[in-house]
């Protein structure tokens, strides 16, 4: 058995973006007929990232929107496939990552519950065994009976974040979550979070809020357009990462 | 392309191995799509007898057949379309559709081809039910013979999975793609003996229209055993086997191409 932990080498992600549409048999044969005349230039998500994370490392990813913060999550999940270099990740990974997506809109929260569960990995026993856990602690109650789709966005979070940490993940990788939902919750979901950092798992998330980051992460990755500007001790790169932003708002 | 195989083999075979979850999702699929309808999936029963009946009647007289041999025909010829054309046309949706659970879960995304697969397995097998109930009502000939029926279900099966397959990749990629394959469905329903029998299409001297017709061999070789309590014609599992060899190739292929790419072009 390997030892938990992601090891990123050279990873690039491109998404090609094709002319026209891209997603129409008439988009695909005008693409072949004025070849990139009018295609866009491909974007690249990420170049060039190596980076290792070994267990018990709780790692925050800070940069501008669109600096591949989220890339960089999915392809640790293995849910993108990198262009180039090797992505490695071993470990059983939660990953948290759209929370108005994935979601059986007609069905009832129980139900939805149980589906995520299963993608996640839950055996049945285990997810009856939860379920009522999961369910007290997403403070949803009776709207558990309603279809979600009559759900807030704030309901989806409670509903995701309760099941998806309700299982024992090795690796845990968020995007972006722990800001939303309401004041409560997102102080429950703090001590929920240090829990899983007892047993010892990998954290990987994403934040634009420093204090976030400075309190769970000793270290931080700061992305910038792809590339992986800094890595290291927390304190530090959060600094510079503060100075350089407000620099360039003056 | 070696390693290409194995990682579509490996994906296949984690997706197989969590089979509870896609068994749950394909049923759920199912009795929610009745949820709050007071016949529930029984609407799938009343639907083919609606049709057979109200097509078998009249073109039992057209075709001058008894109903004892053209309601049991009727009945599994429908059945077999039906899963035919879900799976070719409604079946692209698969991926198209689980968009959210691939771009946030971990599992190999055969998960949701399989979950539709049972989707169309369950509405099937309505229809192999119903032939039976036809039959005894008919008092036909079931016995060992008909068990060569068997084969065909494992081959359609197997043929099913591959259309899926295809459609999806493809579907994500072109989403034009079901429409046009809708539109030929609907000759081809007309030009493949589902309604009539390949004999009268012999009779006239247009067995061309079946012959190299695949839908056609893939119907005859459920249809066949059930009719006729024995094996199908060689040449009906020969042609069977041929297509479906082909068509996994073709969805090796295509998922070769596109498994990488597919979600970035969902």
């Amino acid at each position: 058995m390997k030892q938990i932990g992601i090891t990123l080498n050279n990873i690039g992600v491109r998404f090609d973006v094709a002319p026209g549409d891209g997603r129409s048999l008439k988009g695909f044969i005008a693409s072949l007929r004025h070849a990139r005349s009018d295609a866009l230039e491909p974007v690249h998500g990420l170049k060039n990232v190596t980076l290792e994370v070994k267990p018990g490392e709780r790692v925050g990813l800070i940069g501008l929107n669109g600096a591949g913060k989220s890339t960089l999550l999915k392809v640790m999940a293995g849910i993108y496939p990198p262009t180039t270099g090797v992505a490695e990740t071993v470990g059983h990974v939660c990953p948290m990552f759209e929370f108005a997506t994935g979601f059986e809109m007609n069905r009832s929260g129980w139900d939805n519950i149980r589906i995520r569960a299963m993608l996640l990995g839950m055996q049945p026993q285990e997810i009856d065994a939860k379920m009522l856990e999961i369910a007290t602690f997403s403070e949803l109650g009776d709207r558990l009976n309603y279809p979600v789709r009559t759900y807030s966005a704030g309901m989806f979070i409670r509903l995701a974040f309760s099941v998806s940490t309700a299982i024992n993940p090795e690796i845990l990788l968020l995007d972006e979550v722990m800001g939303a939902g309401d004041m409560g919750f997102t102080e429950k979901a703090g001590i929920r979070m240090r829990e899983f950092m007892e047993q010892g798992s990998i954290l990987v998330f994403s934040s634009h809020s420093m204090e976030l980051v400075r309190q769970y992460c000793e270290r931080t990755i700061w992305l910038e357009q792809g590339v992986v500007r800094m890595d290291g001790d927390t304190s530090v790169v959060t600094r510079l990462y503060s100075e350089s932003v407000l620099g360039r708002a003056t | 392309m070696q390693t290409q195989l194995a990682v579509l083999l490996h994906d296949n075979k984690t997706a197989l191995y969590n089979w509870r979850v896609w068994v749950h999702m394909g049923v759920t699929d199912l009795t929610n799509r009745f949820a709050k309808s007071a016949l529930g999936p029984l609407w799938i029963v009343l639907n083919l007898a609606m049709w057979v009946v109200g097509v078998g009647l009249v073109y039992a007289k057209l075709f001058n057949m008894e109903m004892r041999e053209y309601l049991p025909f009727l009945t599994i010829s429908f059945g077999v379309w039906g899963l035919l054309l879900a799976t070719l046309t409604e079946g692209g949706q698969a991926f198209v559709m689980a968009e959210g659970y691939i771009k946030q879960f971990t599992y190999p995304k055969q998960i949701y081809l399989l979950r539709f697969l049972v989707n169309y397995m369950l509405v099937f097998s309505v229809s192999v039910i119903a032939f039976f109930v036809v039959a005894v009502i008919y008092e036909r000939r079931i016995d060992f013979g008909t068990a060569w029926v068997l084969l065909g279900l494992l081959m359609l099966v197997l043929v099913s999975y591959a259309h899926v397959t295809i459609v999806s990749y493809l579907t994500a990629r072109f989403r034009d793609l079901p429409h046009g394959i809708a539109s030929l469905m609907q000759v081809l329903f007309f030009l493949t003996p589902i309604m009539f029998t390949p004999e009268k299409l012999a009779e006239k001297g247009l067995d061309i229209i079946y012959r190299y017709n695949p839908l056609h061999y893939l119907i005859e070789i459920v249809r066949y055993p059930l009719m006729h309590a024995k094996a199908a014609p060689a040449e009906v599992y020969i042609a069977s086997s041929i297509y479906l060899l082909l068509i996994a190739i073709i969805a090796f292929f295509v998922a070769r191409n596109l498994d990488k790419r597919l979600v970035y072009i969902l």
